[in-house]
């Protein structure tokens, strides 16, 4: 059962009473009996185990805020891993160019001097037959011309053979090279198939969450502050590092146990702008009795201006405390009356009464 | 945030008046017979976010 069910279940059975209100109706027993039917979780210590074994095995922020870091984590490095083929693919047309080029010098190269060796020895063959015709000029003008053609061959030749013994020598480190990058290649394109396979797999993982895509979270999330609240007097947060934690509030804990800590729980969970705070006898007891006489003194109050004037010389005179103490009195033993307009009747003795009215400022 | 026992005060509640006259008891027909006493306009004691409000009047007195 999911937490927000619980909570469902309780507010339901409580009749839709807010949070507040419930806190107001004094329902959080009620609140409490019905997690108990429903989780088996008895004492303080069980329920809050069960609250926060709940939020850590949840984490339903840090879950969301996962799944959408793991999308753009994917992202990411498929985007990297794509431009990372991208030059890859580039830097292999770049060595195949260069390969090709080498391959043509090393082609034309053999050509060329297979060319001129075809040349020479036809040269030689007509030198021959120019042997045989025992035509001593024109044999002599023939070897000329055949050594000074066989020079410049060679000189030729060379050239050719240096050139391509250099594309030669070219070639292995390219060839090196290619395969390199093509390794490179086979690898990154694994990678990008599996980062898809990945991405893909998140996705699904996030879309088979139940409910409507994050209102899941959002629903969870709202569930356990209020469980959290209502059962144990904690307030939830989530920090700034997604993050959930648990404060501390003094709330009907303390409230039970000190009455000076009565004040806090009215300023801090008092909400409606007038009402009528339960101990309110206690609040009333304790600041006018252990704290009366710390009191500043009486200010000035000029309400046409709307602003407090301090008047140091008007002290608490002596029928200020004989109210106060009358107050004090009332505040411990006497009747009073709730009145339809929020406001505390108080009877105090020698035919006065005392009109409170509690509100925020 | 924590309710500081120090930083509260009382405040007179009207304009210049530290007490004011309320009639206790008063006898039709005959003009001198109002009794009227004196009570503190009232107070406000004011923290920072909370205002208590105490004002007095006279209670029914039963012949």
């Amino acid at each position: 059962m999911t937490l927000f069910e619980i909570k469902d279940i309780i507010v339901e059975r409580l009749g839709k009473l807010t949070i507040d209100e419930i806190y107001f109706a004094d329902s959080r027993g009620l609140a409490k009996n019905i997690f108990e039917d429903v989780t088996g979780c008895k004492t303080d210590t069980e329920i809050e185990a069960y609250l926060s074994s709940a939020f850590n095995d949840t984490t339903f922020v840090s879950k969301k805020f996962k799944h959408e870091q793991i999308a753009i984590d994917f992202k990411n490095s498929i985007e990297t891993c794509e431009s990372d083929l991208k030059l890859c693919d580039e830097n292999n047309e770049a060595i195949n160019r260069q390969r090709n080029e080498a391959l043509l010098v090393m082609k034309t190269g053999h050509n060329s001097n297979d060319k001129i060796k075809l040349e020479l020895k036809e040269m030689e063959t007509e030198l021959s037959k120019s042997e045989l015709l025992k035509n001593k000029s024109v044999y002599k003008e023939q070897v000329l011309k055949y050594d000074d053609r066989k020079k410049e061959v060679e000189a030729i030749i060379s050239e050719n053979e240096k050139l391509t013994a250099e594309s030669h020598n070219k070639l292995n480190p390219l060839r090196k090279k290619e395969i390199a990058n093509e390794k490179e290649g086979l690898a990154l394109r694994k990678k990008l198939k599996k980062l898809k396979i990945l991405k893909t797999d998140n996705e699904k993982l996030f879309k088979l969450v139940p409910v409507n895509d994050s209102s899941y979270y959002t629903d969870e999330y709202s569930a356990l502050e209020f469980l959290y609240f209502i059962l144990t007097g904690f307030e939830i947060n989530i920090s700034e590092d997604n993050t959930i934690e648990a404060k501390t509030k003094p709330v009907l804990r303390k409230y039970k146990v000190a009455n000076d800590k009565v004040f806090d729980f009215t300023v801090n969970h008092v909400i409606y702008s007038n009402c009528i705070p339960k101990g309110w006898r206690e609040i009333l007891k304790e600041i006018i009795l252990i704290r009366g006489i710390s009191f500043k003194g009486i200010l000035n109050y000029n309400s046409s201006k709307g602003i407090y004037v301090d008047l140091n010389d008007m002290k608490l005179s002596i029928m200020d405390y004989e109210f106060m103490l009358a107050l004090q009195i009332a505040a411990t033993d006497k009747l009073s009356f709730i009145m339809a307009d929020n406001k505390i009747l108080l009877p105090l003795s020698g035919g006065v009464i005392a009109i409170l009215s509690i509100r925020e400022r | 945030m924590p309710f500081d026992k120090t930083s509260f005060y009382i405040n007179c509640l009207t304009e210049n008046k530290r007490t004011s006259k309320k009639i206790l008891y008063y006898q039709s027909g005959n003009d001198d017979s109002t009794i009227k006493i004196d009570v503190p306009s009232g107070y406000y004691i004011v923290t920072e976010e909370y205002v208590i409000e105490i004002a007095f009047d006279a209670a029914p007195v039963f012949a």
